[in-house]
């Protein structure tokens, strides 16, 4: 009987899963990423902090997640969770997280967004880091509604490339 | 995520629940039906004793017999005085290991127990003192008569010591399997408080995270017709034109307006205007696509944010919902209201252009669809737009105009 139930429980918890890309821990160690300087500033209102390329990958667990975007970017995404970056820097409990890209986009994300759904901040494109400077060196992909940008129910302000600033605003 | 946000977490969060529930209900059954059910079935122990109880037995059967046969004699061997300084010797000595045992078996006995057994250490006593007189009947001549009193005595005292175990009473197996089953019991009654607590905090934290969504989603629409207002549909089309301008692609914004409503209102009343708004609404709602933005800017009027879409895209959807409102009638008390609407259209390419400045334009467009003759869809021509330009003759009655001198 138990053997029944088990079997029923995995069957579900499988079909929950198998309809996006999911974020795992990483499967391979990556090449320790050379000192560099900063790419990325977190502001929580009161302070702020730079990080290189190194500082994220060091203080973070990094997680990995394969997944197809809809701007050319496909493959293993190598990053860290925006959740934990948020947690470490205060940012958790603002109501509104504004993340900034190099080429003055800036999107508001709602507490909904970061809870609804795990956002990776991702550093590597299938272990490498991301060079490409129309796109690097940080991007935010949400692995769990790749099947939503994919299939265009979402518009995907939230898929944000060369990230380099992380604030809140009350 | 824009304009679903949120919609797939209360999805998941179900499926997880049912995934406990149906783990957790699985694991409980295991627990009643096996666990708590071994401890209940776990057979009584009995109060064991030492082996050397089965040597009394054996020991005094055979001082016994010897004694029978020095009593028919009437007289007494060196062998058979010899072998009865022997066994008397082992029993003793088997007494004495017993009776601190049985002291000890007494403390885990219930009272009634206790009582009933009590004479087990008195019987050693006793056996300890017929030990005694059958030395003074065999000291000197054996005495056959006097023998002969002492052998049922101790024949019978031996009967108490054939068993390996105490006779435990009723009351004291009654006891153990109650304590055993009220273990298993609150093991299972445990177990399943903590499954419910889990499952009562899982629903809990479930229901809290979809009421806080459907608080976001209040927050966000209007009240009167469910579409966003106007506060969101600002801030929602300012992230579809910093989205449009990053990746090149089109935005277009439509203001809908519909026509002569106040004199709607003034002629079947506030409430006949209300469910013009609501109808109208739904329309609106119904005419867009997932990546659309429909919203209440206020009063009658309202928007439609369309992203990847170019002019002529919205020029077409602009004008299916015209033509929807122009074909419907809203019914209210009897009474068949018609309704019209004029839509003013703006549509830029990644000029960066936010949504006052676009909403400005179709503004514009909505002014002059007002003043050439309503129900119409104008568009507002802007540098880049792939849409009509003025002098097309897309449709019949829609109407071009240039915008904002540009």
């Amino acid at each position: 009987m138990i053997r029944i139930f088990l079997a029923v429980t995995g069957l579900l918890l499988f079909a929950g899963s198998a309809e996006a890309a999911h974020i795992e821990p990483l499967q391979s160690p990556l090449s320790p990423a050379a000192a560099g300087p900063p790419i990325l500033t977190i502001e929580n209102g009161t302070h702020s902090v730079s990080l290189s390329l190194a500082d994220i990958e060091r203080r973070f667990p990094m997680k990995q997640s394969t997944l197809k975007t809809d701007f050319g970017m496909q493959g293993t995404f190598e990053g860290v969770l925006l959740s934990d970056v948020l947690a470490t820097y205060g940012l958790s409990g603002d109501a509104k997280i504004i993340v900034s890209a190099t080429d003055d986009y800036d999107v508001v994300l709602s507490r909904q967004d970061i809870v609804g759904s795990p956002g990776l901040l991702a550093t590597r494109l299938d272990g490498k880091p991301i060079t490409d400077p129309n796109k690097g060196p940080i991007v935010l992909v949400w692995p769990e509604l790749e099947q939503a940008l994919l299939s265009h129910q979402i518009v995907p302000t939230e898929w944000v490339w060369s990230i380099e600033a992380i604030r809140s605003e009350p | 995520m824009t304009p679903f946000e949120g919609k797939t977490a209360p999805r998941r969060g179900r499926l997880w629940m049912i995934a406990y529930a149906i783990l957790a209900i699985g694991l409980d059954v295991f627990v009643w039906n096996t666990i708590a059910h071994s401890w209940r079935d776990n057979p009584v122990q009995l109060v064991e004793l030492p082996y050397e109880i089965g040597l009394v037995d054996q020991e005094t059967s055979d001082y016994v017999q010897i004694l029978r046969d020095i009593a028919q004699s009437g007289s007494i061997s060196p062998f058979q005085q010899q072998r009865l300084a022997s066994y008397r010797h082992r029993i003793l000595s088997h007494l004495a290991v017993l009776s601190p045992y049985i002291a000890d078996a007494y403390q885990s006995m219930s009272a009634s127990s206790r009582s009933a057994h009590s004479e087990l250490q008195s019987n050693i006593d006793q056996m300890q003192a017929l030990l005694q007189q059958v030395d003074a009947a065999l000291s000197g001549k054996p005495d056959p008569a006097a023998l002969l009193t002492l052998i049922n005595p101790l024949r019978d005292q031996v009967l108490y010591f054939k068993s390996d175990t105490l006779p435990v009473l009723e009351d004291d197996v009654v006891a153990t399997q109650h304590r055993s089953n009220l273990f298993s019991m609150a093991i299972g009654i445990l177990f399943t408080i903590v499954m419910l607590s889990g499952f009562a905090m899982f629903s809990l934290l479930t229901l809290l995270r979809r009421r806080n969504h459907e608080l976001n989603l209040l927050a966000a629409v209007d009240p009167l017709t469910g579409l966003l207002n106007r506060r969101t549909c600002v801030e929602r089309a300012n992230a579809f034109s910093a989205l449009a301008r990053r990746r090149g692609i089109a935005l277009s914004v439509a203001v809908i307006d519909l026509d002569h409503f106040k004199t709607i209102n003034d002629s079947h009343g506030h409430p006949a205007g209300d469910a013009v708004l609501k109808a109208s609404a739904l329309l609106i709602d119904r005419s867009r696509r997932d990546s659309d933005i429909a919203a209440r800017l206020g009063g009658e009027e309202f928007a439609l944010i369309m992203i990847d879409t170019d002019a002529t895209g919205a020029l077409i959807v602009c004008e299916r919902l015209r033509k929807a409102l122009e074909a419907g009638v809203v019914p209210y008390e009897n009474k068949l209201i018609q309704v019209t609407a004029s839509i003013g259209l703006a549509t830029e390419f990644g000029t960066g252009a936010d949504f006052k400045t676009l909403y400005s334009r179709a503004d514009q467009a909505l002014y002059r669809a007002k003043t050439d003759g309503r129900n119409r869809t104008v568009i507002a021509d802007t540098i880049g737009a792939t849409g009509p330009r003025p002098g097309d003759t897309l449709l019949s009655d829609c109407t071009i105009m240039l915008g904002s001198g540009r």
